[in-house]
């Protein structure tokens, strides 16, 4: 038998198995705890395309995935799931599988909910294939109050600021970086956050095979962290709990997505009050400003808005300012709308930094790099994090080359 | 070869005591039987001489030497098991060397004792197989042969037939009692069978509940056994035991009969005091099978089943609801119901104590 | 007297006994037939089926998504050996199995030499074959505390040195295998002693007087004797802890989920990152075959072995 037969009858049966006939289409997702929102959003989207669309949760991830790929690959895509984007998205789109969404981005454009730049992360080849679930920024998060016992008065503006304050909090007794390595995939982001701080073109061409790992670029950014780590700037990236030093006070900042105010929220520390963010600078004045975006797609089956055109109207409330405002609601996400209440205020605070900065916005590494690559990358810049020396650094950069250099070879 | 004595032996497993004060002396070259029902603890007692289980109290002393706290392999004793206990993983050439082996004896000399013993044995051809490939005779000369190669000063035999069947067993008693003779060994020989204890023990220890009930040797044990037990046990089929009765004359009176007794022969109580009468199933003839007992009485009883042997037959009767055996020598067939007559030989007959068991004989 | 003569057996009565012997066979054969049946239909549908589609997935050069079925040749296969860390994957399984096989092994009949006749020794084996029931990703947990920078092992040998301690043993290339296998250990040896005891519960008691008064000492005994005995047992435990090494995954996914090269820690380990975690199925296909292949290998030497071993002593 063939295998795409044989995928085909496997995730029929799974399908028919985990969705009810009844419903008109199934949206199918893994993000965890953001039950509540994506009740809104499933109710809202049934509501406005007056079709019944059932909610299917899968977890974890590597099981959501096979699911997924699998069912792609035997002809049969889910009518609505959330994807990744950057290299994800591309390949997934390769499949023919997923349908156009130019239309709406137009209109959504027109309305101001969104702008070019978003509509850029949702696109492969300059078409849009997704829509936001949710974009996150990734600043720095601050606490306020390590902020002011050290005697600092606004975030750092330049470099040479960051490395003051950095200072001034060790003084004060904090350890400025929280900087955890948890879960085998924390360790991309020093990494990347360095690399485009000092050159933002570097970094994208890290991710399409352009700019080696080994090369003066990366030795670059790697001698920052290195020295960050001499300097004590770090707490233990062998701590499991990845916010424990930020909530016991410990650490005074954290380079993390803004979704993360929530989850501190979660845990006492009241964004905006006692959680402020500001994004970091950069090393020297005359490199481009420039904002990390990690975003997360909703995609949509060809076949299934073929067939049902009413999923276009579930599209369009998705991508609505009512929409982000459940989400916000419920989970404290940002869709990325410009049109919605920013749910907490660190967006509001990003929101306006991004407003006045302007700064360039950047895919993610994770997202950008190819899915092959992601996990054999990753888990040199974590075996870095636990031996943070000048000697591992240079050997996880040959490392990380040699990976990249035998991946790109077979493309 | 040295001799075994045993002095005031006492076994106890927690509260229960298994071996209440036992004294005895083998002497060199001895050929002495341990017997007794089951639970009756010989077998504890040999495991005490062969050093398996501790001596609770009292002393043991092979040729002449206290040996209580010295482990086995110091007493210069060896041991043969109920289930051969060969090594099952070594060949029978392994089974026969490895006392030896582990002793650091040199090889000329483990050579010299194997070969010795294997020809003894008749083991030649098998010294390579292992003891799965050996019949149950052949192990028991495997296991014979181990102890001998050890040249000890007493071979210890815990039941060592009990697993062959009927024809090798005798034949393998009367191998054991042969070697016995030619190596002059001590031997101390455990066994419930009472024929193999008397066929070839020099002397008989017949054991009672943790006791002595008699020592001896076997053709005395079983003429003048000491008491009801030793009667009822040495000898098949059992002894004939039944209450009697003293009577003038001096006659002991039972079922009816007065059976005149030898007075010398007898500590006997007065007239009219109870006593245990015990016959011999040989001492009841049956009328016109081997010699009329000259004195004794007659009597007469329902044959309720007979034992053939061929040479004989064992004949059960019933005289006035007492059943008695009687062994028919160049035997007759009897059917069931038939009466038959019977003379008890007189001179012949047991008399015990009733009370304390014991024989009434002088001597 | 002359021997009675044996009457000649004819053909026909041969051939008469062969077909009732085969009539015989075969009706027994279809009765034993109705009854494996269902057993053998779910084996063939759960295991068998799956077992050949992973064979024919390891030769297609499948890719996510596409579902492109054809034929790859033995390209997983010699993928596997320009696996950058596949030295790692090798020598970090090499010591699973032999830590596996020798370790429990022998803490296990130590401890049954040990418990055997001790007072309460019914609950002291209950205690070590406790660990045997949690689940491995439990016990997983609780030692990845236990082994934590401010955790037990480093606690107690602070206080033994007098000095703060906080080495990261499942943090370090060098001691996270062997702290991950001594977890393992500490799971299994109850299962290794219990088995062990078994199996010396089934030696005669004989032999060991008998060598006893032969004059062997206690290591002599355990050595000549009771050690020959009980290799047929010692055969099954190694070939159920040869598979246990070789196939280690839950502790190490639990225990190693803080190391960077988690991945490298055992070859089921890599074979799971590689299928699941970066979607090579095809790949992932081959690593199983070859891990299916050295445990079948390797059981299959040990089967072989432990039959010779247990004809010698039968």
């Amino acid at each position: 038998m063939k295998i795409k037969t044989l995928m085909a009858s496997a995730a029929i049966t799974a399908s028919a198995w985990t969705a009810a006939a009844a419903q008109d289409a199934t949206f199918y997702y893994d993000k965890n705890g953001w039950d509540e929102g994506f009740a809104a959003l499933i109710e809202g989207a049934s509501e406005a395309s007056g079709l019944d669309i059932a909610g299917q949760q899968l977890t974890p991830t590597d099981r959501y995935q096979a699911y997924v790929m699998s069912s792609i690959a035997g002809g049969a895509a889910p009518a609505i799931f959330t994807w990744w984007n950057g290299k994800q998205l591309d390949s997934l789109v390769e499949t023919g599988e997923i349908a156009d969404l130019t239309e709406l981005w137009d209109e959504a454009i027109a309305n101001g909910w969104f702008s070019e730049a978003e509509r850029e992360l949702f696109s492969v080849d300059g078409t849009p294939y997704a829509i936001p679930l949710n974009v996150a920024r990734w600043p720095v998060l601050y606490n306020k109050d390590a902020f002011a016992a050290a005697g600092i008065d606004a975030p750092p503006a330049t470099w040479d600021e960051l490395l003051a304050d950095a200072d001034a909090l060790k003084e004060a007794g904090y350890i400025p970086f929280n900087a955890p390595a948890v879960g085998g995939w924390m360790g991309f982001i020093w990494f990347s956050e360095l690399m485009v701080r000092t050159d933002p073109d570097a970094f994208v061409g890290l991710t399409d095979g352009t700019v080696p790992y080994n090369g003066p670029e990366v030795q670059r950014a790697m001698e920052i962290w290195t020295d960050f780590y001499e300097r004590g700037y770090f707490t233990d990236a062998r701590e499991q709990d990845e916010t424990r030093f930020m909530v016991n006070e410990e650490a005074a900042m954290y380079l993390i997505g803004e979704w993360t105010a929530g989850i501190l929220a979660n845990r006492g520390m009241e964004p905006g009050e006692k959680i402020g963010a500001f994004l970091m600078p950069p090393v020297d004045a005359e490199t481009e400003n420039t904002v990390i975006v990690e975003a997360a797609p909703i995609v949509f089956s060809a076949d299934a808005m073929e067939e049902m055109p009413a999923l276009m109207d579930a599209a369009r409330y998705l991508m609505s300012p009512e929409a982000g405002n459940a989400l916000g609601q419920a989970n404290g996400i940002y869709s990325g709308n410009l049109m919605t209440d920013a749910p907490n205020a660190i967006v509001s605070d990003v929101n306006a930094i991004i407003a006045e900065d302007a700064p360039r916005s950047v895919v993610r590494w994770w997202e950008a790099v190819p899915p092959e690559l992601q996990g054999d990358l990753v888990s040199q810049m974590n075996a870095f994090m636990l031996d943070p020396t000048a000697e591992n650094a240079q050997r996880v950069m040959d490392d990380m080359q040699s990976l990249n250099e035998s991946y790109w070879a077979f493309q | 070869m040295a001799s075994v004595d045993l002095k005031d032996f006492v076994k106890l497993y927690g509260d229960h005591v298994a071996i209440k004060g036992i004294d005895l002396h083998v002497e060199d070259g001895e050929f002495c039987v341990f017997v007794g029902p089951s639970g009756c603890g010989k077998s504890t007692l040999l495991r005490m001489i062969a050093g398996l289980e501790t001596i609770s109290h009292g002393d043991l002393t092979i040729g002449g030497r206290v040996v209580n706290d010295v482990p086995s392999r110091d007493r210069g004793i060896a041991m043969v098991f109920q289930s051969y206990a060969l090594y099952p993983h070594m060949t029978v050439r392994d089974n026969l060397g490895f006392g030896m082996k582990i002793a650091g004896q040199d090889k000329a000399e483990i050579d010299r004792r194997r070969e010795g013993a294997a020809e003894m044995l008749g083991l030649g051809p098998y010294m390579e197989r292992r003891p799965s490939e050996l019949s149950g005779g052949q192990r028991q000369r495997v296991a014979i042969g181990r102890a001998m190669v050890r040249e000890p000063e007493v071979f210890l035999f815990d039941e060592p037939l009990s697993n062959l069947d009927a024809k090798l067993r005798n034949q393998t008693r009367l191998e054991i009692k042969r070697l016995q003779q030619q190596l002059g060994a001590t031997v101390i020989f455990v066994t419930h069978d009472q024929i193999e204890a008397m066929t070839l023990a020099d002397k008989i220890v017949v054991l009672q509940d943790g006791r002595v009930a008699q020592t001896g040797a076997p053709l005395d044990v079983f003429e003048r056994p000491r008491n009801l037990f030793v009667a009822g046990f040495i000898g098949a089929p059992a002894m004939n035991v039944l209450p009697a009765e003293m009577g003038e004359g001096p006659v002991v009176r039972a079922l009816g009969l007065e059976i005149p007794v030898e007075p010398g022969r007898f500590d006997l109580p007065p007239a009219g005091a109870p006593v245990t009468l015990g016959i011999r199933s040989e001492d009841i003839v049956p009328e016109g099978h081997g010699q009329r007992p000259q004195t004794g009485a007659d009597l007469s009883g329902q044959v309720k089943f007979s034992e053939v042997l061929g040479n004989e037959s064992l004949v059960f009767f019933d005289v006035g609801g007492v059943e008695l055996v009687s062994r028919m020598q160049r035997p007759r067939p009897v059917r069931e119901g038939e009466e038959l007559s019977f003379r008890i030989d007189g001179t012949r007959i047991h008399l015990f104590d009733s009370e304390t068991e014991t024989t009434l004989r002088r001597d | 007297m002359q021997a009675p003569q044996t009457p000649p057996i004819s053909a026909a009565i041969r051939a008469e006994a062969h077909r009732r012997e085969v009539a015989a066979r075969r009706r027994s054969g279809r009765v034993a037939l109705v009854f494996i049946a269902p057993a053998l239909a779910l084996v063939a549908l759960f295991l068998l089926l799956p077992v050949l589609f992973n064979l024919g997935l390891s030769f297609t050069r499948w890719q996510r998504f596409s579902g492109l079925d054809e034929f790859g040749g033995l390209m997983n296969y010699q993928r596997l050996f320009m696996v950058p860390y596949l030295s790692e994957v090798v020598i970090n399984t090499a010591m699973w199995v032999i830590g596996a096989i020798t370790l429990p092994l022998a803490f296990g009949l130590g401890l049954a030499l040990l418990l055997r006749g001790v007072p309460g020794e019914g609950l002291f084996k209950a205690l070590f074959f406790l660990p045997r029931v949690l689940a491995p990703a439990a016990v997983g947990t609780i030692w990845f505390y236990v082994y934590a920078p401010d955790g037990v092992i480093n606690t107690l040998a602070g206080a033994a040195v007098g000095q703060e301690i906080d080495y990261g043993w499942l943090f370090e290339s060098h001691t996270i295998t062997p702290a991950i296998i001594m977890t393992f250990v500490w799971q299994t040896l109850g299962i290794n002693m219990v088995l062990l005891l078994l199996g010396m519960a089934a030696i005669p008691r004989d032999p060991i007087e008998a060598a006893h008064v032969d004059g062997a000492s206690s290591w002599q005994i355990f050595r000549h004797i009771i050690w020959p005995l009980l290799l047929p047992t010692v055969f099954v435990v190694t070939i159920l802890n040869v598979i246990a090494g070789f196939t280690a995954f839950d502790l190490i996914w639990v225990m190693g989920n803080g190391y960077p090269a988690q991945r490298s820690l055992s070859l089921a380990v890599f074979m799971y990152y590689e299928t699941f975690s970066n979607s090579r199925w095809a790949f992932g296909a081959a690593i199983a075959v070859m891990l299916s292949a050295l445990v079948i290998l390797v059981s299959w030497a040990l089967t072989v072995m432990q039959s010779r071993v247990e004809a010698r002593i039968r």
